[in-house]
């Protein structure tokens, strides 16, 4: 019974430590996941296909209106467009206050690199994605035969 | 990537682990049943992640104190009650038992000969008349009891012949 109550005890500390770290210390990149961490994983969930895994890492707002199936769709557009994604980077990230923006860069098959940047915004102390025009404007961009953010 | 962040990260996990695992007894690192070995395994996957930033540490926290939490409630359970015992650690089970092998015993725990042999050797024994009881114990090692005439000469042997002299 001491042992439960013990370790019940160290994870209310900690909780409450934490806690106090990222909601009074408005810490936004020790404790939580860094907006170019969320980017990298973000993206390489949706490169592999975990859309579902990939849902949670957006705002709110966004998750609202997107589903895993349209997020699939939107995948499924990139990589027909740019190729099958086979390595992906997180950049530098900015914070400014609640708002930061980082990038990452895809490696596709025939070694192309795509440059994404993607908006966030802090909820309950984590950075989620505030929206996909990035991802969006890569599609149709490149059906436009123009993309500025892509090197060969 | 920010080298003091993963510092801090990693000094906060090692702390938390070191006073979680102090907190859950001596059994989760050290020669335990095949489960404390997943339960180490768990961790030591959980605590990578929280190393890069992979997730919040409150996850990480609440994932590995829960483990942690129901590690502690089986081996209390285990400690308490002798049949939760036996299904969640096993029981010991004869491999040899007067120098013959138990077919039965080897077969379920897949033990050929020659390994079991192997493992007996370590207590230097060579030869399997030796053996009163060989048997697996929940720890997945192999414990060997030998009979009465080949165990090792001990110092109340001394007395016993000096007493037999005389």
């Amino acid at each position: 019974m001491k042992q439960i109550i013990s370790i019940f005890a160290l994870f209310v500390l900690t909780m409450s430590l934490l806690g106090v770290m990222i909601y009074a210390g408005k810490d936004d990149h020790i404790m939580v996941p860094p907006p170019e961490s969320v980017a990298e994983q973000f993206t390489r969930f949706i490169v592999t296909q975990r859309f579902s895994r990939a849902l949670p890492l957006l705002s709110e707002n966004l998750a609202q209106n997107i589903s895993a199936a349209e997020l699939k769709e939107l995948a499924e557009a990139l990589t027909e467009q740019l190729g099958q994604g086979v390595e992906v980077k997180s950049g530098t990230a900015q914070i400014q206050g609640d708002e930061a923006e980082a990038g990452v860069s895809i490696k596709t098959r025939q070694q192309k690199e795509i440059h994404m940047k993607f908006q966030f915004v802090r909820e309950k102390g984590l950075w989620s994605i505030r929206e996909l025009s990035n991802l969006t404007n890569h599609i149709v961009n490149t059906t436009g035969g123009e993309h500025e953010d892509e090197h060969t | 990537m920010n080298f003091m962040s993963i510092a801090i990260r990693v000094v906060f996990a090692y702390v938390f682990l070191l006073c979680l695992v102090r907190l859950s007894g001596k059994q989760t690192i050290s020669e335990g049943t095949p489960f404390d070995f997943v339960i180490a395994l768990i961790l030591g996957d959980l605590i990578d992640d929280l190393f890069w930033a992979e997730i919040p540490a409150m996850q990480f926290v609440v994932a590995a104190s829960f483990l942690i939490f129901m590690h502690v409630l089986t081996t209390i359970g285990a400690f308490n009650s002798k049949t939760f015992a036996q299904l969640v650690q096993g029981k010991p089970c004869d491999l040899i038992r007067n120098g013959e092998f138990n077919r039965k015993t080897q077969k379920r725990e897949r033990l050929p000969d020659k390994e079991v042999l192997g493992e007996i050797r370590r207590f230097e024994v060579g030869d399997l008349r030796e053996v009163e009881v060989a048997c697996t114990e929940p720890s997945d090692t192999i414990a060997v009891i030998r009979k009465k005439w080949a165990q090792p000469a001990q110092k109340m042997d001394l007395e016993k012949l000096r007493k037999l002299r005389s």
